[in-house]
């Protein structure tokens, strides 16, 4: 991808037509540079302080580019919605530390490890839509081995805390449509 | 890195400290004063809650006023007035005749309130500024919708629980929610409730333009350009609830004029052709001053409203 062109940069998830990028916040200089060079439109994101979103702990607004039927929408740290309404920030640093430790390729793009993906996954099932989505449970399900390792483990603790086991149980039992109420409803700490 | 997974709980100023209360779902419950913070487990936090709650209704010291009556929130919005309650007594008073305090900061009548237009459709009650803080999750509709299969399913009163309402004007102080449903369901029908009595004849609608006074057609003058009196002004110019002929302050020489009107001398009130004197002015002691002027220049009492 030209946008991305000596930039470190990692896909955190591609859906139709639009993809989440990771990039460093010391990179953006280069990045709209290479968007400007290669013809790519660069828009207000509909997530940003200007609609009344407030960006805690130091997270940085979000950019988008387009080209053609494609857009691109930047991150410079994995975001997470808060259950506080219009609030987003960075989920825990562990994370976005690991985000950059290691990646995988596939068709020649530089992706967010697996275990990366499969918490910003849940994270975004439970925190911005509330459901588990049919894609979304396929993956996770199809990765499951995942939720055991120990790597997983830690980052799962630094966003659900003492909920952790619990999702956990849940997900491996395939009891998804449950989750967000579940978790709402948890009292035990 | 913060918990995603926060609610704030409550959030209040006492004093010039912030205090708020953060359910971090998983970790624990936040509380905070200012930069301070205390950690509870949900298990601590219930009990605190309770021996607070026992605290307050004995400082309170009230034998009617229970926390199975009324909920928390009606007790702490009228806390600073505890100290003038002289008497809650029961009565019997029309749907109709009760007042609110809607979306425009006016005191109108019930059935002119925002809620009873959004359960007649007229008005989308998602889409106004009404009831900002809601439980997690529930937003205005559904907290309507709830309500309305409570009255329903259990009828009203429901145990102990009356809508309240003040000793003036009938303006509503607890269950506008509960008399919008009844009214939609059963219109102008009489209803006991309860009233709240407090000496010093307490105004909670200061600031409220009483519009359930005027009509659209009916002229006014308005006495007092204070804060009151712009309030009010600004209240009727984004309704049209009245037509304003005259602006009077006995501080006219001073104040001159506000948003391109001319600030007249009382004295010269009765130059103009009105139906309503509306006395715009916090303090309940200047208010009957007023009138009492405005009846010594021959006003008569039907036309003054405080």
């Amino acid at each position: 991808m030209k946008l991305f062109k000596e930039i470190d940069y990692r896909i955190l998830g591609c859906k139709k037509e639009l993809c989440t990028v990771l990039c460093r916040a010391d990179e953006r200089k280069t990045l709209i540079i290479n968007a400007e060079s290669a013809g790519y439109r660069r828009k207000d994101h509909p997530i940003s302080s200007d609609r009344s979103y407030t960006f805690g702990y130091g997270l940085e607004q979000f950019d988008i580019f387009y080209i053609g039927k494609n857009a691109y929408e930047v991150v410079y740290q994995i975001p997470c919605f808060s259950l506080t309404e219009y609030y987003l920030i960075p989920l825990d640093k562990c994370i976005q530390k690991r985000a950059w430790e290691k990646y995988i390729l596939r068709e020649g793009e530089k992706w967010v490890c697996e275990d990366v993906e499969m918490i910003y996954r849940i994270a975004i099932s439970v925190f911005e839509e509330n459901i588990f989505s049919p894609e979304n449970r396929e993956w996770i399900i199809g990765h499951k081995a995942i939720l055991k390792e120990e790597i997983f483990d830690g980052m799962a603790k630094k966003v659900f805390f003492g909920y952790k086991d619990r999702l956990i149980e849940r997900i491996l039992a395939k009891d998804f449509d449950d989750i967000y109420l579940d978790y709402l409803k948890y009292t035990d700490y | 890195m913060s918990n995603p997974g926060v609610i704030k709980l409550a959030r209040d100023q006492i004093g010039r400290h912030q205090v708020w209360f953060d359910d971090n779902i998983g970790e624990s419950i936040h509380f905070h004063i200012d930069e301070w913070r205390i950690d509870f487990s949900i298990r601590e936090f219930l009990s605190f809650c309770e021996e607070v709650e026992d605290m307050v209704y004995e400082l309170i010291g009230h034998p009617e006023i229970k926390p199975e009556n009324w909920e928390a929130r009606f007790i702490h919005q009228i806390s600073p007035c505890l100290g003038h309650l002289k008497e809650i007594r029961k009565e019997k008073i029309r749907l109709g005749s009760i007042t609110v305090v809607d979306d425009s900061n006016m005191l109108v009548k019930l059935k002119d309130g925002t809620l009873v237009r959004a359960l007649e459709g007229v008005i989308d009650i998602n889409e106004t500024v009404f009831r900002k803080s809601n439980y997690f999750g529930e937003n205005n509709e559904i907290r309507m919708k709830n309500c309305m299969e409570f009255v329903k399913s259990h009828g009203y009163p429901y145990k102990d629980g009356y809508i309240t309402v003040a000793e003036k004007n009938n303006q509503i102080l607890d269950g506008w929610h509960r008399a919008s449903c009844l009214y939609h369901l059963f219109g102008d029908k009489e209803i006991e409730v309860k009233r709240f009595c407090f000496d010093d004849e307490i105004s909670f609608s200061t600031f409220s333009f009483p519009a359930y006074r005027v009509n659209k057609d009916q002229k006014i003058v308005l006495y007092g350009a204070g804060y009151v009196g712009r309030q009010f002004f600004e209240q009727i110019s984004s309704t049209g609830a009245c037509k304003i002929v005259a602006w009077a302050d006995q501080n006219h020489e001073h104040i001159k004029e506000i948003n391109g009107i001319h600030i007249i001398n009382p004295q010269a009130i009765t130059d103009f052709e009105f139906d309503y004197i509306v006395i715009a002015n916090a303090d309940h002691r200047t208010k009957h001053e007023i009138s009492d002027y405005l009846l010594m220049m021959g006003v008569p009492q039907e036309k003054i409203i405080i």
